[in-house]
């Protein structure tokens, strides 16, 4: 038996570790969350309204939870059609490649914007621009403008990845562009572009700056408005963490975002599955 | 094989092929004739997949490639003209690729496909009764008669060979291209797809791209061997596998080159 060079042992010791870390600090983050808020997250925290005084204190999350999820189906509404669309366009019909590359770009530029700057930018077109004032509409709009470059990258390579010889399959038959897009290509990249929801969902629904100055309000009572603004989960823990209102009430309100993440992450990788399997 | 253009169904004519500034096809000229099963013989790269693709123009798809010269007639009709209806060209001349790809969708979904696209949807009666027809026809309806619905993409790639061949027949053409379409196959789902071609060859124009000799020797009636993009030998079955002149093709086919 050869003994294994000190260079290999070194190396293979760097990989497990990064492996075991990598592994370790999700599995922390969320046992320390666990650990810290299950004690509060009961039934009625989840379906209660924040109450005591200050608000929050006391109660539960209920306008919150009504809210982040509004606010992600609004941006949803704005980003599958353009995200989707723009990676059909830049996979499918972009007439050259040096168009295709120069917009890859752009995108991949804006996916890296931190995200206060789409805040800022959504406080000064969409809030006083616009006039939609702080509103579920204009914190929807902003993150949708958050979710879709992640989108439109993701869909652009679903669509890249489907053979070429599928299109040339299927338009040898006769057929137009639109059987092509519409019957094959679709369908058969439907989930790696689920893939890129998940992610761009995951990505939005935690992000506090965009709707900090777009949507959200530390309390509010009362049912969803598109022309009103909501409560949502990242501003609520942040204000119960920065107003010092209830640590206690944080750690579980960080564990439901968590937990609700899980939750849609699940049901996504079902739902591929099961598009897998058709 | 030099039939004259009335008997010949396809006639080539001094065509030229590019990739780029690459010449794949250079002054290829041959017919084929109506009802028959031609094989296109020749080494990798020799541009035997370009013939097929510049006759139903999917050459097209590929940004790359273009024809730098010569005519296709279709019978008659010159398929390269630009004011060609491609997708009617592309109905009457079927392509049955080297990969046999399942669409996403059911079995009888993918066989109706491109009928559909061209004819309408029918009554569901009459769907199943072409579903029927066209699977039976390519020895596929005993195998799948019972899961019609379920996906396509869980057949054996045999299978799939045969749904795909299926698929082209639906839009009733005049002329099957094959590209390879054994390659991929076990000898057992070879030996079916051999007896199909010569079951179809009663009503349907033929060509086949085989690297297969034995193969090409067994289903052929005429044969093209290429070689570096022009024609080498063109003639009968028994003309060319019997007494080629050009030495490299006798060398092909002895199995000496290949």
């Amino acid at each position: 038996m050869t003994r294994p060079r000190p260079l290999d042992v070194l190396f293979r010791g760097l990989i497990w570790a990064a492996g075991i870390v990598g592994m370790a600090l999700p599995v922390w983050i969320v046992g320390f969350l666990l650990v810290r808020g299950a004690g509060r997250l009961t039934w009625s925290f989840l379906v209660d309204h924040p109450r005591g005084y200050p608000p929050g204190t006391e109660g539960g999350i209920l306008p919150a939870i009504l809210g982040s999820a509004a606010l992600i189906l609004v941006g949803l509404v704005i980003a599958i059609p353009l995200g989707v669309g723009g990676g059909l366009y830049l996979a499918e019909f972009c007439p050259s490649k040096r168009l295709q590359s120069y917009a890859r770009a752009a995108v991949e530029a804006l996916a890296g914007v931190p995200s206060i700057l789409y805040g800022l930018f959504g406080f000064a077109c969409f809030v006083v621009f616009l006039r939609m004032g702080i509103s579920l509409l204009a914190g929807g709009l902003v993150l949708g403008l958050v979710m879709l470059p992640i989108l439109l990258i993701t869909s652009q390579e679903a669509f890249a990845a489907v053979a070429a010889q599928y299109r040339e399959a299927t338009l040898s038959l006769g057929t137009d562009r639109s059987a092509w897009i519409f019957w094959v290509l679709l369908p058969k990249a439907r989930v790696r572009i689920l893939a890129g929801l998940v992610l761009a969902v995951g990505h939005a629904v935690g992000s506090a700056a965009p709707v900090l100055f777009t949507a959200s309000v530390y309390f509010r009572r009362g049912g969803l408005h598109l022309d009103q603004p909501v409560m949502t989960l990242p501003t609520h823990l942040y204000f119960l963490v920065s107003e010092a209102i209830s640590f206690d009430h944080a750690f579980a309100t960080a564990l439901v975002l968590v937990l609700g993440l899980a939750i849609f992450n699940g049901a996504a990788m079902a739902l591929r599955h099961q598009m897998r399997d058709s | 094989m030099t039939p004259t253009a009335n008997t010949s169904w396809i006639q080539v004519e001094s065509l030229d092929v590019a990739y780029g500034n690459a010449p794949v096809l250079h002054q290829v000229s041959a017919s084929f004739p109506e009802r028959q099963v031609t094989a296109i013989l020749g080494p990798s790269g020799c541009g035997k997949s370009t013939l097929l693709r510049v006759i139903n123009r999917t050459l097209e798809l590929t940004p790359e490639a273009r024809v730098t010269g010569g005519q296709v007639h279709v019978k008659g009709r010159n398929i390269l003209h630009p004011s060609e209806d491609i997708r009617s060209l592309r109905k009457q001349v079927g392509i049955v690729q080297q990969r046999p790809l399942a669409f996403p969708m059911s079995i009888q979904e993918n066989v109706d496909f491109g009928r559909r696209h061209h004819h309408g949807r029918l009554q569901r009666k009459e769907r199943d009764r072409i579903t029927a027809s066209l699977l039976e026809r390519v020895g596929l309806w005993d195998e799948v008669k019972h899961r019609l619905d379920s996906s396509a993409t869980r057949l054996s790639i045999g299978q799939l060979q045969r749904l795909c061949i299926a698929r082209t027949l639906a839009n009733d053409p005049d002329v099957i291209l094959m590209d390879e379409p054994c390659s991929a196959l076990d000898p057992e789902s070879t030996a079916t797809i051999e007896t199909l071609i010569q079951e179809l060859k009663a009503t349907v124009t033929i060509l086949i791209v085989t690297h297969n000799i034995a193969q090409a020797r067994r289903i052929s009636d005429q044969i093209l061997f290429l070689l570096d993009g022009t024609v080498a030998e063109a003639g009968t079955n028994a003309e060319v596998m019997g007494a080629a002149r050009n030495p490299r093709v006798r060398r092909f086919l002895s199995g000496e080159e290949g």
